[in-house]
């Protein structure tokens, strides 16, 4: 999980560096589309496609499992 | 039909934060050029409607755009109500609308409804919701100009009973707004995109009681078809039986509509450009037949950016792709062929520096070769 998580911070902070954005600090509480984060549904679909590919998982090929925020994706790619 | 007598007395505008009453958007006049006769009304709902209803008064057609710089040529000169094709970056294309075939859609009196308005006042999907609001004498909620995440969350304080948006509207919204939160809709509308059935499936567990349809429609053919039955695409008894006044076939995997309320000149066969496959009992939409992609309802000219690409030093080979996500629907990715790799990088970054974020490829691969299909052409979603 933890490996996860450490993903996942860096596939942000890649995904603002590359336009620019500060990364602030990231927590398992920090929620991707509430403002909290610079980012855009496409940037949090990259993240997604990033993590599907890194991580040869595909957790969302099912259905769609609702998440949030850093700590409720770290959850479902970890499964 | 008079615009007048279809505005409903109970329909209320919330526009920019202020309540306008039916009295209220009568009582301004707006100045119509004649005998030009074309308007081109400002962003907000109230000045489309004022327009709208001035162009009726003076029986004069209207151009809806916020600002094309196109000067179509006019029909006829009388009432009629022109609206400008999405399409790609480009010269949009200018349809001609006449009031009772866009007022066929319309629902019966809802005077309680509240409905959010997440399209653009000037397009076509934008116009069925202010028309259906003023018919039905709903409360219509308008913001001009928000991104879509300031939408939701005018959309999360006011919490309308009723929302129209894209299907890429409707998983952020539901990746935005915790299951928690005590909103009730009653009626969900998903039109602009192809509808998948795990999108569905999300929102029927988010709002059990709304119902919940899905519309087919372009700013040609006007509002071709409604789903209501749960499911993406739409029955193949369609194809024999018809649908709200409309028929259907498929010509080399095309879907043809034929609809006595579409645009002027396409009130005959037209053919959609939407790809589509039979399964069983059910149509399932494919994709365009250009290759376009279409990401919450901006269509991208996927052809037309590998071109561009193409020109670019050091860059031998691309094919561009849309890679299909849970999130967006779709994203853009691209497969490069390159002899210098650093080079090539610099000139794809500052490539994509021109492009609208929707249309900027999302992950880049370096490859040998570009893959293709078993009949060797270029693939384009994955």
């Amino acid at each position: 999980m933890q490996e996860i998580r450490k993903l996942i911070h860096e596939q942000i902070g890649i995904i603002l560096s590359s336009s620019g954005k500060p990364a602030p600090l990231l927590t398992d509480e920090t929620e991707f589309l509430s403002g909290e984060l610079d980012i855009d549904s496409l940037d949090l679909a990259t993240l997604i496609v990033n993590l599907e590919e890194i991580s040869g998982k595909q957790p969302f090929r099912e259905g769609f499992l609702e998440f949030r925020s850093i700590g409720e994706l770290t959850a479902i790619f970890s499964k | 039909m008079y615009i007048e007598n279809i505005i409903h007395p109970d329909f209320r505008l919330i526009e920019e934060g202020r309540l306008f009453t039916v009295d209220q958007i009568f009582s301004r006049k707006i100045d119509i050029p004649i005998p030009h006769g074309l308007v081109r009304p400002g962003l907000t709902v109230k000045n489309v409607l004022q327009s709208l209803i001035q162009a009726a008064e003076s029986d004069v057609p209207i151009l809806l755009d916020k600002g094309s710089g196109l000067d179509p040529p006019i029909p006829e000169h009388s009432f009629l109500i022109g609206i400008l094709t999405s399409g790609t970056t480009g010269v949009p294309k200018c349809t001609w609308h006449r009031l009772g075939g866009l007022m066929e859609r319309v629902g019966k009196p809802n005077p309680g409804a509240r409905w959010l308005l997440t399209y653009s006042p000037h397009s076509y999907a934008g116009v069925q919701v202010i028309l259906n609001a003023a018919a039905t004498g709903a409360v219509l909620i308008s913001c001009a100009g928000l991104d879509v995440i300031a939408l939701i969350k005018l959309a999360v304080s006011l919490h309308p009973r009723a929302v129209s948006a894209t299907p890429s509207f409707w998983r952020l919204l539901l990746m935005s707004v915790p299951a928690t939160e005590d909103w009730l809709i009653e009626h969900i509308v998903l039109g602009g995109e192809a509808v998948d059935d795990i999108l569905l499936e999300r929102i029927k567990k988010r709002w059990p009681s709304a119902s919940v349809r899905h519309i087919y429609a372009s700013t040609e053919a006007g509002s071709v078809f409604s789903v209501n039955d749960g499911k993406a695409g739409f029955p193949t008894a369609w194809l024999n039986s018809g649908t709200s006044k409309v028929t259907l076939r498929i010509t080399d995997g095309m879907l043809y509509v034929r609809s006595p309320f579409a645009s002027l000149t396409h009130n005959d066969w037209y053919a959609t450009g939407d790809l589509v496959e039979v399964k069983g009992d059910r149509v399932h939409f494919r994709g365009r037949a250009d290759g376009m992609l279409n990401i919450g309802g901006e269509k991208i000219d996927l052809e037309k950016l590998e071109l561009q690409l193409l020109r670019l030093p050091e860059i031998s080979d691309a094919r561009l792709y849309g890679r299909s996500n849970a999130i967006t629907g779709y994203i853009v990715e691209a497969e490069i062929v390159c002899s210098n790799y650093s080079t090539a990088q610099l000139h794809i970054s500052d490539f994509c520096k021109t492009l609208r974020p929707v249309e900027r490829p999302r992950r880049i691969i370096y490859v040998d070769r570009i893959s293709l299909s078993s009949t060797g052409k270029k693939v384009r979603r994955q």
